[in-house]
C-alpha cells in the first residue's frame, strides 16, 4: 500500500500512534482478556457483576476442555474436518483455478459465476437443500456428509484466490520457458507453481480456517450428531444452555490456532490474494 | 514581478532508504525557459523532477519558484502541473472532466471554467473528443488530453516526465514538434525529464545532463553536445570518440593539444594550463574519410560498415588510437577490410576532465 | 484481476478466428484436444459445485410445491406459499433480517470507507492497522461473537466498568430494533470490508492520485472525487457480500436479539429442524434466493448505470 499524504509534526505523529495502539488494545486486547478471565472463573464461586476481576481463578474450565467428552471429541473433529475440506477443495479447485487463469475457455463468465454463486447465496439455502437431500441419501449427520458440505462454500475463496495468483503470472516467462524448452509440466513444475506458491498457500489456509469456522451448513447437515467446535461455541452461548466459561474455553481453543496460523503466514498472506478471494470484482 | 531565477534548486538532496538518489542538485531556471533532465535510468532525474512537484519531500536544500519557497508547501499548494509517462488521466472522468479538474480544484467560476477547457481542448487539438472517456482515445490523443488538463491550469511550472516514451516513434516525433511550438507560444516554464538524448537536444533550451545523482553538465544543445566538459556527458550524448592529449602550447585564444594522432587545436570554454591532461571529443561526423592513396590523414582499415540510409556507420582501426567511430553521409564508399585515411577535422572540442569526474 | 486473466488469450482467440477458413485435420484436432482438457481440468470443481448447488435449489423448488416432500404427501400444492405469505410471523422476519442486513452493510462499508481514506496518511501505526484487519479477518465469527458479547452483554465488562460511574449500560441485545445482532454481526462484516476496499484502492495507479495532486487538489478533493469513484465497485461488491452474509446469518441471531421479530434464518431452520416442515422451510428458502437475486440484481443495475463513467 503506498501513502500520499504526510504527517509531519514529531508531536501529531507521536500523539496518533498512541491513539492508534490505545484503539488497537481496546478492540483486541480488552475482549481477549476478558475471554481469559471467564476461561479461569472457578466454577464454584463464579464471576458475578459487578465484580470487574472474578473473585478466584482456576483451571478447571480448562482441564474439563480435555475432561468432557463432547469438547474433546469437538475438537478432534473440528481440525478433521477442516483438514479434509482444505484437502478436497485444493484437489478439486487447482485444476479449475488453471483453466479458468489461463487457458481460452469459450464460458469463462458462466464458470466464474458458478464458482461466485456460493459466495452470493445465504448458505442457510444451500443448507436447507442440501440438508433434505442428505437426508435421503444417509449423508446426513455424518462426516462425509458435513466435510462435502463445508466444501461447497470454502472452495470458492480457495479457487478464486489462486486465480488471481495465477492470473498474475507473466505470459512472458511462461513463454521463455517453453522457448527454452520445457514442456508443459516442467514448466508447470519449474516456473508456475513456485511463483503461484504463496497463493496456493494463502488459498489452503482460508480453506482450512473457513471450514475451522463454518457454522450453517455444519450444523443444518450435522446435527445433534456431528458437532464441530463452532457448533458446541454456540450451544455454550446458549443455544441449548448457557455455560459463559466453556464458551470461553471453546473460544480461546478455536481462537488460538486461527491467529498461529496468521501470525506463521503474515509475509505470505498478501491482501490483494485475500482480496481477490473475497469477490473484489 | 520577480528578480534572479524564476525556478531554483539549491543543494536539494534525497536519499531513499540511505541510498543517496539525488545528491546537492542546484539548477536555476529562467522564466518561460524549457530545461531538461537528461540521464540514464536511476539517475535521479524523475526524483528531482517529483521533488519540484512536491511528489518526494526533499531531505536538504531549497526550491524556489516565482520568488517563494516551496520546498515545504504540500503538492497542490505548488502551482505546478505534472504530465505522467503513463498520462494518468482519470478513467472515470470524460475529457472534458479531466482538463477541468485542476481548475475546479482551484475553485474558478463555472464559465471561467467552461471557456478555459474548451481552449485547452483546441489547444491540443482535440475538439470534438471532450465527452469521451481516456479509453476511447489513442495513446497520443491520451497524452494530448494529459498535456491539456496541466496547461489549462497555468502552472507556474510544467513537469513532464517521460511524456513520450509510451508512443511510437513517429507519433513521438509529431508530438515533439507540438510540443516545442505549444510551449514557445505560451511561454511556460517547463522541466522535462528524458532518457532519449535527440528528444532532450531537439526540445530545449538547455539540457542538464544527471548522473549519479548529480548535476554533471548544464548547457544549450549544441554547448553540450559539441563541447562536453565530462567524459560522462560526452559519452551519454550520441556517439563520441575520445582521445586523451596533453596541451603544449597556445595560439592566441586556442590551445594546441598534441594527441597520439598529432596535433588539434582546442576549441574549449575551460580555460587549460601548460601541459594539462585533456580529453579530445571527436564526433563522428566531425571526420571524415578518403582513399587510402590520398596524403594527410591517418591510415586505418575500415572493420564495420552500415548503411543508415541518410548516412553510412564506418568503424575504423588505425594504428594510433582505438577503433574510430565515423558517419559520413551518403551510400558506403568503402568496405570491411579496405584501407582508408582518416582526416580529422582541425578544430576539435576538448575538455579538461579527462577522468570525467564532474 | 480481469486484465490479466483475458488479455494473454486474445491474441490466440483472433488467431483462432483468422484460422477458421482453412480448417485442417490438425487443427481440428488440437481444437478438440484443448476442449478435453478444458472439461478434465474444470469438472471436478464445477460439476461438484453445479450439482451441490443445482440439486439442493432444484429440491428446494420441488418441496416448496410439495412435489417432494419428506414426510409429508406428494402432490402439487401452492399452500406453503400461502402459509408462508398469510404468517405475520415470517413476513415480519424477513423484513427484520432485511434491515439488519442494511445496517451492518450500511455500516461496515462506511467504516471501510473512512479506514480507506486514512490509510492515505503515513501515519504512525500503519502496518497495525493493516495487521489487526487480517487478525479480525481469521476470527471465527461465532468467537467474535462471544467476545462482544462479553463486552456489551447483560452483565458484561461494559456494564461493570460502567456501573461506578452511576452509568446503567442499555440493554442491546433483545432491542426490538436488533442493534445487538447489527453490532455482533459487524464484528464479521466490519473486517471483510475492511479487506477489499483498501485493496481497491491501493490498485488505484499511484500516478492517477498523483496527477490529481499536482493539478492542485487537497486531499479531501482526491479522496472523494479520484479514490472515491474508483474504488466504488469495490465497495458495491464488499457492501453485496456483506448484505448476503447478514442477510442469512443464522447463528447470531438465534442467539440473541428480540423474542419478535425473529430473523428469517432463524425461523427457517425452526421449521425444518423442530417441527419437520420441510415445506414451509423451502418455501421460505426460495423467497431468500429470490431475494438475493433481486437485490444483485438491482445492484448489477445500478453499477452499470454508473459503470458507464467508470471502466
Amino acid at each position: 500500500m503506498t501513502t500520499f499524504w504526510f504527517i509531519r509534526s514529531p508531536r501529531l505523529r507521536a500523539l496518533i500512534a498512541v491513539l492508534v495502539i490505545a484503539v488497537a488494545v481496546l478492540i483486541f486486547g480488552l475482549p481477549i482478556i476478558v475471554a481469559a478471565l471467564w476461561s479461569l472463573v472457578d466454577p464454584d464461586t463464579g464471576w458475578f457483576p459487578p465484580a470487574v476481576v472474578p473473585p478466584r481463578l482456576s483451571l478447571a474450565n480448562w482441564r474439563a476442555l480435555m475432561a468432557v467428552p463432547e469438547m474433546a471429541e469437538a475438537f478432534r473433529l473440528s481440525f478433521t474436518v477442516a483438514s479434509l475440506v482444505t484437502v478436497l477443495s485444493v484437489v478439486l479447485g487447482l485444476p479449475a483455478s488453471f483453466a479458468i487463469a489461463r487457458r481460452n475457455l469459450r464460458h469463462r463468465r458462466l464458470i466464474e459465476l458458478l464458482v461466485l454463486t456460493p459466495l452470493m447465496m445465504p448458505s442457510v439455502v444451500p443448507a436447507t437443500g442440501l440438508g433434505s437431500i442428505f437426508i435421503r441419501l444417509g449423508l446426513s449427520q455424518t462426516l462425509t456428509g458435513v466435510v462435502l458440505a463445508q466444501t461447497i462454500v470454502v472452495m470458492p475463496f480457495m479457487i478464486r484466490i489462486v486465480t488471481a495468483t495465477l492470473s498474475g503470472v507473466p505470459q512472458d516467462l511462461i513463454d521463455a520457458s517453453r522457448n527454452l524448452g520445457a514442456g508443459p509440466w516442467r514448466t508447470l513444475r519449474l516456473v508456475i507453481i513456485p511463483m503461484i506458491a504463496p497463493g496456493l498457500f494463502a488459498g489452503a489456509l482460508l480453506a482450512f480456517l473457513g471450514s475451522l469456522e463454518e457454522f450453517i451448513l455444519t450444523f443444518v447437515v450435522g446435527m445433534p450428531k456431528i458437532q464441530t467446535l463452532p457448533i458446541l461455541l454456540w450451544a455454550y452461548l446458549g443455544g441449548r444452555s448457557s455455560i459463559q466459561t466453556y464458551a470461553a474455553v471453546v473460544s480461546l481453543a478455536l481462537l488460538a490456532p486461527a491467529l498461529i496460523l496468521l501470525f506463521v503466514a503474515e509475509r505470505v498472506l498478501k491482501t490483494e490474494h485475500l482480496a481477490a478471494g473475497f469477490g473484489k470484482a | 514581478m520577480t528578480d534572479g531565477p524564476w525556478l531554483e534548486l539549491r543543494s536539494v538532496t534525497k536519499s531513499f532508504d540511505g541510498v543517496r538518489a539525488v545528491e546537492d542538485v542546484s539548477l536555476s531556471i529562467e522564466r518561460g525557459e524549457f530545461l531538461t533532465l537528461l540521464g540514464a535510468s536511476g539517475c535521479g532525474k524523475s526524483t528531482t523532477l517529483r521533488m519540484i512537484a512536491g511528489l518526494e519531500q526533499n531531505d536538504g536544500g531549497e526550491i524556489f519558484l516565482a520568488g517563494r519557497a516551496i520546498h515545504d508547501l504540500p503538492v497542490h499548494r505548488r502551482e505546478t502541473a505534472m504530465v505522467f509517462q503513463s498520462y494518468a488521466l482519470f478513467p472515470h472522468l470524460t475529457v472534458e472532466q479531466n482538463v477541468a479538474f485542476g481548475l475546479e480544484a482551484r475553485h474558478l467560476p463555472r464559465a471561467t471554467i467552461i471557456d478555459k477547457v474548451a481552449r485547452a481542448i483546441a489547444l491540443v487539438e482535440l475538439d470534438g473528443f471532450g465527452k469521451r472517456y481516456p479509453r476511447q482515445l489513442s495513446g497520443g490523443q491520451q497524452q494530448r488530453v494529459a498535456l491539456a488538463r496541466a496547461l489549462v491550469t497555468e502552472p507556474k511550472a510544467l513537469l513532464l516526465d517521460e511524456p513520450l516514451s509510451n508512443l511510437d516513434a513517429k507519433l513521438r516525433d509529431r508530438l515533439r514538434l507540438e510540443l516545442r511550438a505549444l510551449q514557445k507560444s505560451l511561454g511556460v516554464t517547463t522541466i522535462y525529464v528524458t532518457h532519449d538524448q535527440s528528444e532532450a537536444m531537439s526540445l530545449s533550451d538547455r539540457v542538464a545532463f544527471m548522473a549519479g545523482g548529480r548535476i554533471v553538465e548544464v548547457g544549450a544543445p549544441q554547448e553540450i553536445y559539441r563541447r562536453p566538459r565530462n567524459r560522462a556527458t560526452a559519452d551519454f550524448l550520441g556517439v563520441a570518440n575520445l582521445i586523451e592529449g596533453r596541451v603544449v602550447g597556445f595560439d592566441g585564444a586556442v590551445a594546441v593539444v598534441e594527441t597520439p594522432a598529432g596535433q588539434v587545436l582546442a576549441d574549449t570554454s575551460d580555460v587549460l594550463a601548460m601541459g594539462e591532461a585533456v580529453l579530445v571529443c571527436l564526433r563522428p561526423e566531425d571526420m571524415a574519410l578518403s582513399p587510402f592513396n590520398t596524403e594527410a590523414g591517418l591510415m586505418g582499415i575500415v572493420t564495420h560498415v552500415a548503411y543508415m540510409g541518410a548516412l553510412t556507420d564506418y568503424l575504423v582501426q588505425t594504428r594510433e588510437l582505438s577503433p574510430l567511430r565515423l558517419h559520413v553521409p551518403g551510400v558506403p564508399q568503402f568496405a570491411v577490410g579496405g584501407k582508408v585515411r582518416v582526416l580529422l577535422p582541425k578544430m576539435a572540442a576538448v575538455n579538461a576532465n579527462p577522468k570525467g569526474q564532474p | 484481476m480481469t486484465n490479466g486473466l483475458t488479455d494473454p488469450h486474445r491474441p490466440r482467440q483472433s488467431r483462432a478466428r483468422q484460422s477458421r477458413a482453412p480448417k485442417s485435420h490438425a487443427r481440428r484436432g488440437r481444437a478438440l484436444r484443448d476442449f478435453i482438457v478444458n472439461v478434465a481440468l474444470l469438472a471436478p470443481a464445477c460439476g461438484f459445485l453445479f450439482v451441490a448447488l443445482a440439486v439442493p435449489s432444484v429440491q428446494l423448488i420441488l418441496v416448496s410445491f410439495g412435489l417432494a416432500g419428506i414426510g409429508a404427501k406428494v402432490g402439487f400444492t401452492v399452500q406453503y406459499y400461502v402459509a408462508v405469505w398469510q404468517d405475520v410471523l415470517f413476513t415480519s422476519a424477513f423484513v427484520f433480517s432485511l434491515r439488519i442486513a442494511a445496517a451492518a452493510t450500511l455500516i461496515s462499508i462506511t467504516f471501510a470507507t473512512i479506514l480507506t481514506a486514512l490509510l492515505q496518511v503515513d501515519f504512525p501505526g500503519r502496518r497495525l492497522v493493516n495487521v489487526l484487519c487480517k487478525v479480525l479477518l481469521v476470527v471465527p465469527s461465532l468467537v467474535a461473537a462471544f467476545m462482544v458479547l462479553t463486552i456489551i452483554g447483560p452483565g458484561g465488562m461494559a456494564a461493570r466498568l460502567l456501573k461506578p460511574l452511576g452509568v446503567i449500560w442499555p440493554s442491546l441485545l433483545d432491542a426490538r430494533s436488533g442493534i445487538g445482532i447489527v453490532l455482533v454481526l459487524l464484528c464479521n462484516s466490519v473486517p471483510l470490508t475492511l479487506l477489499i476496499v483498501p485493496a481497491v484502492a491501493a490498485a488505484i495507479p499511484r500516478d492517477v492520485i498523483e496527477a490529481a495532486r499536482t493539478l492542485g487538489a487537497g486531499p479531501g478533493r482526491v479522496f472523494l472525487k479520484i479514490m472515491l469513484p474508483l474504488c466504488a465497485p469495490g465497495i458495491g461488491a464488499a457492501g453485496m457480500l456483506v448484505f448476503i452474509g447478514c442477510f442469512g446469518s443464522l447463528a447470531i441471531p438465534s442467539l440473541i436479539g428480540p423474542a419478535y421479530p425473529r430473523a428469517i434464518s432463524v425461523m427457517m431452520t425452526n421449521e425444518f429442524l423442530r417441527r419437520g416442515n420441510w415445506g414451509t422451510a423451502s418455501v421460505v428458502g426460495v423467497a431468500m434466493i429470490a431475494t438475493t437475486a433481486a437485490v444483485l440484481a438491482v445492484y448489477h443495475r445500478l453499477a452499470e448505470a454508473a459503470g458507464l463513467r467508470n471502466r
